[in-house]
């Protein structure tokens, strides 16, 4: 039986490389005068009121190409299916592939964390904004934030407070805690099947003790929901966040680097990330 | 009359005297008003000064509140919470600042485009008045001295020309931390200045008795204590009328009066000052210059317009007469000029002759006319005498007399004067008797002289001229007529009287119709073309067909006549003159040469193709009809864009004649191009304009058809897919090489032999019956079939077979057969199939146990009851055996009292009654076993190519039963099975797979929709007109119209992630539609749910082996 599933799976794999018709090349975009957005709203990345960081970069890069801009919303689970046209799932550090869907976007930008499961069917712009997973709780919680010190000491302080305690997270992020060391502690993890957005809103809900939040959507949450957000400490290292492409898609990226390149320099993206983060030049000085 | 001069002057007087009063009222009523004026104005400044003072009021109680809303934000509020929750900077608490920092900078105005900004720094202070942030950023911070004691409500203060504003923040009834605000009294002068406008005035603020702005030194700040003393009053300014102290205090001039308002704001203990120098509101001297400047004006205004109308009414009447006596005099001399032109103009000679002295008094162009000058003629009218001719003076005398004497009003006369030279000079003389005496004779006779000699040689000339015309007429020798107005003959010459046999009397004066046989509206028609509005420009017709009708009214003749206008000196019409000439003759060539033409010019236009000739420098001397239409047609069918195709075609034949006199060639137009073939004959020099004939036609289609009979022929020798054409007998004509290589078979082989050479016997005769059956009957045939090669193997190819019919497209001559090998691809599907069929299998398996579990527990349930009521009964049976045994034993044996305990003891009467019910119930259990076992085994049985009888319904049940488990949650199945369904040839293997398939895809559909109540999945069947169908209906989402069209493409997916393969659809469609010549329709809509209509032709076995 497992060798028929390997057969169905190596089919669909092959056929991964024939189908990619609908994808779109640099050329074909500029030929048919429209650069497609995939984006999921999350944090101050994609807003879904029609703004958002992630949305006037492309907005720009579009501009930047001479094409017509064009958003398409998606959700978590399908945002790489949807680019790659395969579905895609994580297991553990790799990415499984599976059987054809339509294409219907030329490349992702929502906030989307550069992990190594992803980094096998996508390719990476250069890195646009950092972040780090912090464990977050309620105001009202009896865990008590830990006292800063170096980065590995606050991980490990944080990990202390894990024991016993239902984390909340969200499969197919960022936010998987099967992505990191401290899945191997004992604690209760319980996945969310909402939007992103409202990972927090649960927790505030008493649907977990604590969860599991990137700096941009904390930044956010510390600013939506004063008073009531208690952050605890970090789990992970320091990590970046980058726009996503096929890997039949160089000439995209590299048009796209190019422009982030010139846009940096020009002053004009600092102004940007001011506009929708502006706490986080205190987090991390040097990045921007 | 100098009465009357002061009379008119009383009224004039009168109005000065009213003007002068009225100019002195309005000018003090304007004084006055002026000074009204000015003390409007200070109490308007008074006004807008207090009113300056309450906006300020208003704008420190708006700053008040703002620094109290800050420090009660939720913002500020929130960073002390998380401050209190343990939160460090590194994590998420520097978050909290830098939201209060927005917040700061919001509130000072930073993100709005406003260029008013009132603070000039915010901070946050913890409760050591310790700064936790500041705006703007890095900004340094001082706080008064009197500021830093712990406050617990709002406050402000005063320090070196700053206002500090300070708002305690409270947590839990204590103060955490402090915001205060900065403003600089420089942008609370904004507040104080007139709405609109600047002012530079300054202005000066005491908060609680202190002069706090501007910033001044002591002595300054006393003297101007001093002064405020004076103004005591918020409604009339005070005057300082010696502005020293002022001008040393401020250090700024101040000219004359200065004014000192004051207005205060109570609530804050504001006091409020402003200086105003006098000058700036108003000038006090304006309204006494402004009297004086207007008087003057007034007086010099009155006295100008007196002397004004004076003079003007002395002017009026002398320049009255002036213009009276001027229009006279221009008429008189405009007359003079007149009558000077005229006579210069008409080369008059003017003469006045008094008759009783007999001197004449004569002009210059008298003497001139005559060759003479003026002083070289005798002034006596004898000499007059002698200059006329002499046979003119008898007539001349008697005309004078006549009118000397009175007879006639003028006298007039033509007559010759002798010129100098000594010819003569024709003279019209005209003149008058101006006077006479008492008794009535002459005194004064006045004339003038006319030169008319080139008048009379002009009318000489034209008597000449007229006599002439008359010879001609008369003696032409074609025939002439002259017609007048009235369309009479009024003159004919002698060949007319011969040709019509008339004399010329009898002719004259007859209406020009009746010599003709035509019609009088014709021939008037023709004869009268200059009155005709057509023809009135026309000087002559010429050619027009008439027929001379003879005298004796029998005789006719053709002619052909010409007309031309007759007109009179005056350029009037007076008549025609027709010329005629016999053509009789003529007419009778020309018919014939006529006729002739158009039967040459019939031949060549009917010729099927362009005819041309071309001389020797191949120029085109003639086309015939046929080349012209030719070219229109090229045109427009070929898209030549060059308006002279003629010449092309010319150009590209001239060279083309160089090398052959029969060949072809082509040109390109815009649609296609263009071929075309000439034959031309060989060159002559009989006619220097007929050097070579040449005729054209079109060949462009011929040479397009042959193109692509050529390409027909190559693609079907080359193609892939095998191509076999056979007669209407099945007999192979034609072969290409895809089917001999597929076949095994040369071209050579095939040639000839029948289409059952490939028979393999997988497809029976009914089969090919029925393939005979289609194609006979015109339908194309298309199909899978399996034929056997040259060496003996099988090979399946996909078959489209269809019918050509003959040109006449009413019989059918040929078939041509189309094969695609699809054997690996059957192969590949047949592995892909049974790969997913035991794929589905594996899935189902957790399903299907389940489903087993249940009767496996109560058949369990049953079998221990059985066990434990057989151990009951055992030990009864033994007792009763023992009672079967020896004596020996039979004495060990109980008592039947103790037996029947025994019997009670195991209840057996309901053991007889549970026993076979139990035993029923464990049989139904292994029935409910094997039923899945079964269904189980049936389904995942390896795919059987040969098909057999199948019950559509039973496998449908098998279906619904090992999928339970798939969709028992979800959604309940409700099947409408027809009983009466014939059974039909199948492959039931490949039909459970896609009954599978659509059960499972239905459940995943209503799983996907997460709705509260269970979903339904329908299955009906049904068969009619020769075919059965099958229906899976389900509740589920429906697939979106984007993706509709793609869902039997394999390896796509709607399903989530892990859910489906993307094959399917795939199968279902490979074994319904290319296996089974079925078909699938899909009816979905989104949101709503999903239909899978499956229709297959209902064939049995049974009928298909029938002979």
């Amino acid at each position: 039986m497992k060798r028929f599933h390997l057969i169905s799976l190596a089919c669909a794999i092959l056929l991964a490389l024939a189908s990619i018709s609908s994808a779109r090349t640099l050329d074909e975009i500029r030929q048919e005068g429209v650069l497609r957005h995939l984006g999921v709203p999350y944090a101050n990345f994609v807003t879904g009121q029609g703004d958002g960081l992630s949305v006037e970069l492309i907005q720009r890069f579009a501009s930047y190409l001479g094409v017509r801009y064009e958003f398409v919303p998606t959700s978590w689970s399908n945002v790489i299916s949807e680019l790659t046209g395969h579905q895609v799932k994580p297991d553990g550090k790799k990415a499984l592939i599976g059987a054809e869907v339509p294409v219907r976007g030329d490349l992702i930008a929502n906030g989307l964390t550069i992990l190594p499961w992803r980094q096998q069917v996508l390719d990476y712009s250069d890195p646009t904004f950092p972040t780090q997973v912090w464990l977050i709780a309620a105001a009202a919680s009896p865990l008590k934030p830990i006292t800063p010190s170096s980065d590995q000491t606050d991980i490990t302080a944080t990990r202390l407070l894990l024991p016993g305690v239902s984390l909340m997270g969200k499969k197919n992020t960022c936010l998987d805690p099967a992505l990191y060391p401290f899945a191997s502690d004992p604690l209760t993890t319980v996945y969310f099947d909402g939007n992103l957005n409202d990972l927090f809103p649960a927790v505030l809900a008493g649907e977990a003790d604590c969860t599991l939040l990137d700096v941009p959507d904390a930044l956010v949450a510390i600013s939506r929901w004063p008073g009531e957000v208690k952050v605890l400490g970090p789990l992970s290292e320091q990590q970046a966040m980058g726009v996503g492409f096929r890997k039949d898609n160089p000439d995209l990226r590299e048009a796209f680097n190019l422009f982030y390149a010139q846009l940096r320099l020009s002053g004009t993206y600092r102004e940007l990330v001011k506009k929708y983060y502006p706490a986080v030049f205190d987090y991390y000085p040097d990045f921007f | 009359m100098l009465v009357s001069r002061y009379e008119k002057r009383i009224p004039i007087f009168l109005a000065l005297i009213v003007l002068m009063g009225l100019m002195g009222t309005l000018l003090i009523l304007n004084y006055r008003a002026q000074l009204q004026q000015q003390k409007r104005i200070r109490q308007w400044t008074q006004t807008e000064f207090n009113a300056s003072a309450e906006r300020l009021n208003l704008a420190l109680q708006r700053f008040m509140d703002e620094t109290a809303q800050i420090a009660n934000s939720p913002e500020v509020t929130a960073f002390f919470k998380n401050r209190a929750l343990g939160m460090s900077m590194k994590y998420g608490l520097s978050t909290s600042l830098n939201i209060i920092r927005n917040l700061f900078a919001n509130q000072a105005g930073e993100h709005t485009s406003s260029p008013q900004r009132h603070y000039e720094a915010i901070f946050l202070l913890d409760e050591g008045f310790q700064p936790l942030t500041t705006w703007p950023e890095q900004k340094a911070i001082f706080l008064p001295q009197a500021l830093r004691v712990a406050q617990t409500k709002p406050c402000l203060l005063s320090y070196e020309a700053k206002l500090y504003l300070l708002s305690p923040i409270e947590q839990d009834e204590s103060a955490v931390g402090y915001i205060v605000t900065i403003i600089p009294y420089t942008t609370l002068h904004e507040f104080l200045q007139p709405r609109g406008k600047s002012s530079q005035s300054p202005y000066l603020v005491c908060h609680k008795n202190t002069l706090v702005f501007p910033l001044l030194a002591p002595d300054q700040k006393r003297i101007l204590c001093e002064l405020f003393q004076h103004s005591t009053s918020e409604n009339e300014p005070a005057t300082i009328s010696h502005p020293g102290d002022l001008t040393q205090a401020l250090q700024r001039p101040f000219s004359g009066n200065v004014f000192l308002f004051r207005s205060s704001i109570p609530r804050f203990a504001l006091d409020l000052y402003r200086i105003e120098d006098a000058a700036s509101l108003y000038d006090p001297h304006l309204p006494l210059m402004l009297l004086v400047v207007m008087l003057l004006f007034s007086t010099s205004l009155i006295l100008f317009s007196l002397r004004l109308v004076r003079s003007s009414s002395r002017n009026q009447g002398l320049s009255e007469n002036l213009m009276e006596l001027k229009i006279r005099e221009a008429a008189l001399s405009d007359k003079n000029r007149e009558l000077e032109l005229i006579i210069s103009g008409a080369e008059l000679g003017t003469w006045l002759w008094d008759v009783p002295s007999g001197a004449i008094t004569i002009n210059e162009q008298w003497a001139h006319m005559l060759g003479y000058e003026l002083h070289e003629i005798n002034h006596q009218f004898d000499t007059w005498i002698k200059m006329v001719h002499p046979q003119d003076w008898k007539r001349v005398k008697s005309r004078l007399d006549a009118h000397l004497a009175g007879s006639t009003a003028i006298y007039s006369a033509d007559l010759r004067l002798q010129h100098k030279l000594g010819h003569w000079i024709w003279v019209r003389d005209i003149g008058q008797v101006f006077s006479r005496d008492e008794a009535g004779h002459p005194i004064l006779v006045r004339g003038i002289h006319i030169d008319i000699t080139e008048l009379k040689t002009a009318l000489n000339r034209a008597e000449e001229a007229r006599r002439e015309a008359d010879s001609v007429i008369c003696n032409f020798l074609d025939s002439l007529l002259v017609v007048d107005r009235q369309l009479r003959i009024s003159r004919v010459n002698k060949e007319t009287c011969q040709l019509l046999d008339c004399p010329e009397q009898q002719l004259i004066g007859l209406p020009i119709s009746e010599l003709f046989v035509e019609s009088a509206e014709i021939v008037n028609s023709s004869f009268d073309f200059p009155s005709r509005q057509e023809t009135e420009h026309l000087e002559e017709l010429r050619n027009i067909e008439l027929t001379f009708k003879g005298c004796d009214g029998h005789s006719v003749l053709p002619v052909s006549v010409n007309l031309a206008r007759l007109t009179n000196e005056q350029g009037e019409t007076i008549g025609v003159i027709a010329g005629a000439r016999d053509v009789s003759k003529l007419n009778q060539a020309l018919r014939r040469t006529e006729e002739q033409k158009r039967f040459i010019e019939n031949i060549l236009n009917i010729v099927p193709g362009g005819l041309l000739v071309l001389d020797d420098t191949f120029s085109l001397q003639q086309q015939n009809h046929t080349f012209d239409q030719l070219l229109e047609n090229w045109h427009w069918q070929y898209g030549f864009r060059n308006p002279d195709l003629r010449q092309e075609i010319l150009l590209t034949l001239a060279r083309s004649l160089q090398h052959n006199s029969i060949g072809e060639f082509s040109l390109s137009g815009e649609s296609g191009e263009l071929t075309i073939e000439y034959y031309a004959s060989l060159a002559t020099a009989q006619d220097e304009r007929i050097n070579r004939v040449i005729f054209l036609h079109d060949v462009t289609r011929r040479r397009q058809a042959e193109a692509v009979r050529k390409l027909h022929s190559t693609v079907l020798k080359q193609t892939s897919e095998g191509v076999l054409i056979t007669d209407t007998d099945g007999s192979i004509l034609f072969s290409n090489l895809a089917a001999q290589k597929m076949s095994g078979y040369g071209s050579e082989e095939l040639q000839g032999q029948r289409t059952s050479l490939f028979k393999s016997g997988v497809q029976n005769q009914t089969f090919y019956n029925n393939l005979w059956t289609t194609i006979q009957a015109g339908n194309i045939w298309t199909g899978s079939l399996t034929n056997r090669a040259k060496d003996g193997t099988l090979f399946e190819v996909e078959t489209s077979i269809s019918p050509v019919r003959d040109d006449k497209n009413t019989h059918i001559s040929h078939y041509v057969s189309l094969w695609r090998d699809v054997s690996q691809e059957r192969a590949l599907q047949q592995q892909l199939l049974q790969a997913q069929k035991l794929e589905a299998v594996g899935q189902l398996a957790a399903g299907v146990a389940h489903e087993i579990n249940t009767p496996i527990q109560y058949i369990q349930n049953n079998l221990t009851f059985l066990q434990n009521a057989f151990g009951d009964m055992d030990k009864l049976l033994v007792e009763l055996q023992r009672c079967t045994d020896t004596p020996e034993v039979r004495q060990a044996v109980l008592s039947c009292s103790e037996i029947k305990e025994m019997m009670a003891a195991c209840d057996l009467e309901f053991l007889r009654e549970e026993i076979p019910l139990g035993i029923r119930e464990a049989l139904d259990g292994v029935d409910h076993v094997s039923q899945i076992v079964g269904a189980m085994k049936a389904f995942s049985h390896p795919g059987n190519v040969d098909r057999v009888d199948t019950d559509l319904n039973k496998l449908i049940q098998n279906a619904a039963l090992v999928t339970r488990n798939e969709w028992k949650y979800n959604a309940e199945m409700e099947t409408d099975l027809d009983p009466g369904l014939p059974l039909f040839s199948c492959d039931p293997g490949a039909w459970s797979q896609v009954l599978l398939n659509l059960i499972v895809n239905s459940a995943d559909a209503i799983k996907e929709q997460k709705a509260v109540t269970l979903g339904k999945i329908r299955i009906t069947t049904r068969s009619f007109d020769g075919q059965l169908e099958l229906s899976v209906s389900d509740t589920g989402g429906g697939i979106p119209e984007e993706v509709r069209s793609r869902i039997f493409e394999p390896f796509f997916t709607t399903k989530s992630i892990g859910k489906g393969t993307g094959q399917g659809l795939a199968i279902v469609y490979d074994i319904v539609v290319k296996k089974h010549q079925g078909t699938i329709r899909c009816d979905s809509r989104v949101g709503e749910g999903t239909t899978m209509i499956l229709r297959v032709p209902l064939t049995s076995l049974s009928e298909e082996n029938q002979p």
